[in-house]
């Protein structure tokens, strides 16, 4: 059946083509697949699923091999995956799904020549590689200290940026525009995505870890638990955060890593590591001063350390 | 009886003023507070500049404040119903933050010409070195004006910051006050020597390295580092400015081993931000469903006109923004600090019955230092 793409489009340069299937989501790609159509075929529908799959439960895309010819239905089986992943119901779909897209995209902006970093920044509205407009790096910023805007060079408006620092705030940026743009609104969806949809859905992970809403936890914590148990996906400083003080309030190692388990990017094994490593150097517990500094303090209790946090009762 | 008093003179200034509305004043909420309360009653909307002007006429209120955010529905409540469309950038800049030594001679709440002057060298700071140097934005953008009590107010409204969300606009607040600030951001290692910030650098950097050389001339090191560590480096106060200079912070010491440092930049930084109001949390700045000073309306704390500026360093509060006149009125004093207002003196005060001019007077009312005999 016919969904209103038709990839016929030959004045289309192959570098453009190319560039348009790595980074699917540019707004070059998009004006590509408008021109062009495509039929909704069972090899296409079965692309955009794998595509769909890997994202949601393996959390990684596999990048195309560089020979690959088929570079039209690279770019389809984006469209087809944005569609199934929207069927699929759960935020958590979605975020795992923009964050493994962001991923795949930047690895291509590692590897590849300044060319196409120079045409993707543009294509978020950043026209230099070495200077992104600080209200635009406010908006794309990963939320995390080395990229704090305090510790960045700011002068006359711009933010100096290095080259892997500008990748990773584009991939912050590919993140945003995929999550901000799904889930798509489609009339009449058809059959095969809904099953494709409701296929995935059923191999994602439940929440294995209830987690326990105890009132005396400090609030930043209670908020970031909160979080996770919604399956919202944490910033690195809040993790750092939330693991030392779980470990400080005697949790054992393996209860944390599954406690993380229902969060979007989730790697056991890196999650391990990390929390394993936090342990190991003993790190103690940051100030409230310095959790407040990340934006993640949520109440002021008024205290130095939210493990002197005694509850919203005193006495006793 | 006072609050009568400085009733009737608000209404009579307003009867005779015409303070010009901020724009799109119909797309905020507004509040007003009385005698007891700077906000009494918040959640109004006004159709037009004019229907506001209308109201202040009528009802005098003794604050007058509106959001920095515009809604679609500025009178709905609950909050989340407004439909919130963006919000101007606010900052506050109050002489009780900047830890003025005159406090100790006037105490909290009261002003004098030194912290005044603090205040303003503090808003002009914000504004040149960080508003307009390093984020860059346009003059014609920022609208300055005396808070009416102790400080400033900046108001930067811009199409381009109104989307700006609340932890977007912490970022900001963050930077300005130096908070997050980590050293080991600043300090490389390169071919085997560990370089930091120049003089000359932008943003933060410029700033530590500018900061770090001012305070070993001015013998204040023992604000961020150990006594002994400071003595070290007055002692060879020429080496160590030198290298700096050139960001070859090795001759300092402290760039080799600066993970011992980690709080020294933090207060350094601390040192050479800003110091917003409201420093507990800048609240004005990012929670942007607070209510701002109107500019151009009258203070209840002062009688003093909330008055806009575009030259403050030639602006003087405490004769700028005085709108009553010199008519006598009688007064009981049982205690209050001296205050400047226009180029005169007044008080200090103990037991002090007689007459003053109407501007002295409404000020020393409405500071709850005076009642009417
Ligand atoms: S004051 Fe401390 S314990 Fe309380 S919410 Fe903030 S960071 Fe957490
Ligand atoms: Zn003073």
């Amino acid at each position: 059946m016919k969904v209103g793409y038709i990839f016929v489009s030959p004045q289309n340069h192959f570098m453009d083509l190319s560039f348009n299937a790595r980074y699917p989501f540019s707004k070059s790609a998009r004006e590509y697949a408008e021109n062009a159509g495509l039929e909704l075929d069972f090899g296409l529908v079965e692309k955009g699923k794998r595509r769909a799959e890997d994202a949601v439960l393996r959390k990684r895309i596999p990048s195309i091999a560089d020979s690959s010819f088929d570079l039209e239905s690279e770019i389809a089986s984006y469209a087809i995956a944005r569609m199934i992943v929207s069927q699929i119901g759960m935020g958590q779909a979605i975020e795992s799904y923009a964050i493994a897209e962001a991923k795949r995209a930047s690895s291509y902006l590692k590897s590849e020549g300044d060319e196409s970093l120079k045409a993707l920044a543009k294509d978020f509205g950043v026209d230099s590689e070495n200077a992104i407009p600080v209200l635009k790096y406010l908006s794309y910023s990963p939320r995390e200290s080395p990229y704090k805007l305090v510790n960045m060079k700011l002068a006359d408006g711009k933010v100096s940026v290095s080259k892997g620092q500008l990748i990773r705030v584009l991939e912050e940026a590919i993140r945003l525009r995929i999550s901000g743009s799904l889930p798509l609104k489609i009339e009449r969806v058809p059959p095969e995505i809904k099953k494709a949809a409701e296929d995935i859905r059923s191999q994602m992970p439940k929440p294995e870890v209830k987690i326990v809403v105890s009132g005396d936890r400090p609030p930043c914590v209670q908020h970031l638990l909160e979080k996770l148990a919604r399956g919202e996906n944490l910033p690195h400083a809040a993790r750092w955060t939330l693991t030392i003080y779980l470990l400080k309030a005697g949790m054992k190692e393996g209860e944390i890593v599954k406690l993380f388990s229902t969060s979007p990017d989730y790697s056991e094994s890196i999650t391990r590591y990390q929390v394993g490593y936090i342990l190991k150097k003993g790190y103690s517990m940051p100030s409230c001063r310095l959790i407040d500094s990340h934006g993640l303090c949520v109440y002021k209790c008024g205290i130095r350390s939210p493990l002197s946090y005694r509850g919203t009762k005193t006495g006793r | 009886m006072e609050e009568g008093f400085v009733r009737a003179r608000f209404s009579n200034y307003y009867s005779r003023a015409y303070p010009s509305p901020p724009p799109s004043a119909s797309s905020r909420e507004w509040g007003f507070g009385g005698w007891e309360k700077k906000i009494e009653s918040r959640h109004s909307r006004f159709n037009s500049g004019e229907e506001l002007v209308a109201y202040l006429r009528r009802n005098a209120p003794l604050y007058v404040s509106y959001s920095s955010a515009y809604y679609e529905f500025p009178d709905a409540r609950p909050m989340e119903r407004k439909n919130w469309l963006g919000a101007d950038l606010i900052f506050d800049i109050d002489a009780d933050q900047l830890n003025p030594p005159c406090i100790e001679k006037h105490g909290k709440g009261w002003v004098c010409d030194t912290c005044l002057g603090m205040a303003k060298n503090e808003t002009i700071k914000l504004v040149e070195e960080f508003l307009l140097g390093e984020f860059g934005f346009n003059r014609d953008n920022l609208h300055l004006n005396f808070s009416g009590n102790r400080g400033y107010h900046i108001h930067v409204i811009d199409d381009e910051v109104k989307p700006l969300t609340s932890p977007q606009r912490r970022e900001i607040t963050d930077y300005i006050t130096g908070k997050g600030l980590e050293g080991k951001y600043f300090f490389f290692e390169r071919g085997g020597r560990w370089e930091g910030p120049k003089k000359s650098d932008s943003g933060w950097g410029g700033r530590l390295a500018r900061g770090f050389i001012e305070m070993v001339k001015g013998k204040k090191l023992e604000r961020i580092l150990k006594p002994s560590t400071s003595k070290r480096f007055y002692k060879n106060e020429s080496e160590v400015i030198a290298g700096v200079e050139r960001g070859n912070w090795d001759v300092v010491g402290l760039g080799s081993s600066h993970k011992s440092y980690e709080d020294t930049w933090e207060r350094l930084g601390q040192e050479l931000g800003v110091k917003l109001g409201d420093n507990i949390d800048q609240n004005v700045t990012f929670d942007t469903s607070k209510l701002i000073r109107m500019p151009d309306s009258l203070h209840g704390e002062t009688g003093l006109l909330a008055k806009r500026t575009s030259s403050l360093e030639k602006f003087d509060p405490l004769k700028d923004s005085v709108v009553f006149g010199k008519s006598p009125i009688k007064l009981k004093i049982e205690k209050a600090p001296e205050i400047r207002i226009w180029d005169e003196t007044f008080g200090p005060y103990e037991n002090f019955e007689g007459e003053l001019p109407e501007a002295v007077a409404v000020y020393l009312i409405c500071k709850r230092r005076a009642k009417l005999v």
